[in-house]
């Protein structure tokens, strides 16, 4: 057993399944976690099986910058969609989305379909599978890489496992709390992640050098946050002046 | 089909975003290819930010001319 691999790679592991599950949480959260679940769990298997089949070759063989490109331009875009839309809600210039309408047309249009509940949901499929594919992919690096280095794969491949325990066991804990967010709110949440992650892979695909490296996703987060609060408190005093332009305006209209 | 008509969905939906962060994405890709890899970084951190700001600002724009 060579603790070197196995601590550094339950620590480098630890962080790529941390960012994949923080997607798969927010978008489970948002879009139903049983498609979101089934997105992550086919970008394992597929993981699984190109190692079996390439084994460590896999490094060379995969163009993790285009994978990078790919999936984080899909981040991206939907992402800041989302963040503009839960920032013009917020702002009042948009109206919020009622849940209890949408849940009985939902649900209409499923019996009018003939459907049973519980539909695929291909974005969140898609998400999580992308998501889930790139860390992955990046965790296998890593193992190979620390287990290679220092002649113990099992020790490297042990610390991976550790870490991967963690991080489900991370996820349940966190499901249940996560359900109670509003939806508005858990919108702007996983708009703010996919725009940061997917900035972020962009720029990886781009070469451009990220200050602190996978920590400038945590700087991405937290500029974006700033900035939606910033526009939402400025975007709402536009609306409550508009309103009194109105009141103003009616006021005159009834006093004549 | 579906997956361009989504995609053209999301350009549509705000031009200005699309189009300010589509300028940002290609300035950070040649920057970044001219060695200048740190001002890559910086021109995708700022174009986000100046895209929701153009987007957003729009929309109040929008509305306050619609009271007047």
């Amino acid at each position: 057993m060579n603790g070197f691999a196995l601590g550094s790679t339950l620590l480098g592991t630890g962080v790529e399944f941390i960012e994949a599950l923080t997607i798969v949480l927010a978008v489970g959260a948002v879009r139903g976690f049983k498609s979101a679940l089934l997105g992550a769990l086919a970008a394992v298997v597929l993981l699984a099986v190109l190692v079996g089949i390439i084994g460590a070759p896999l490094v060379s063989v995969m163009h993790i910058l285009w994978l990078q490109m790919i999936i984080g331009l899909f981040m991206l875009l939907f992402g800041i969609r989302w963040l503009r839309k839960a920032i013009l809600r917020y702002a009042g210039l948009k109206a919020l989305h009622n849940e209890a309408e949408s849940y009985q047309k939902e649900l209409e249009r499923q019996k009018a379909a003939g459907k049973s509940g519980g539909s695929f949901d291909r974005f969140a499929f898609a998400t999580t599978f992308g998501g889930t594919f790139l860390e992955g992919l990046e965790a296998i690096f890593i193992v190979l890489t620390f287990g290679l280095s220092s002649h113990s794969m099992s020790s490297a491949i042990l610390g991976a496992l550790i870490a991967t325990v963690v991080v489900v066991l991370l996820g349940v804990a966190a499901r249940r709390p996560l359900s109670t967010i509003p939806e508005n709110t858990m919108k702007f949440v996983v708009g703010v992640m996919l725009t940061a992650f997917g900035s972020f892979w962009l720029g990886e695909s781009f070469r451009v050098t990220w200050p602190q490296g996978e920590l400038s996703v945590v700087y991405l987060v937290a500029t974006l946050v700033l900035v939606s609060l910033l526009l939402v408190a400025r975007a709402k005093r536009v609306v409550a002046s508009s309103q009194a332009n109105i009141d103003d305006h009616s006021v005159e209209v009834h006093g004549r | 089909m579906k997956v361009l008509r989504t995609l053209w969905g999301l350009l549509v939906d705000d031009g200005r975003l699309a189009s300010i962060l589509l300028v940002a994405l290609i300035v950070a890709a040649i920057v970044s290819s001219a060695h200048l890899h740190l001002l890559g970084a910086g021109v995708i951190w700022l174009g986000l930010i100046v895209a929701l700001w153009v987007s957003v600002a729009h929309q109040w724009r929008l509305k306050r001319n619609k009271t007047k």
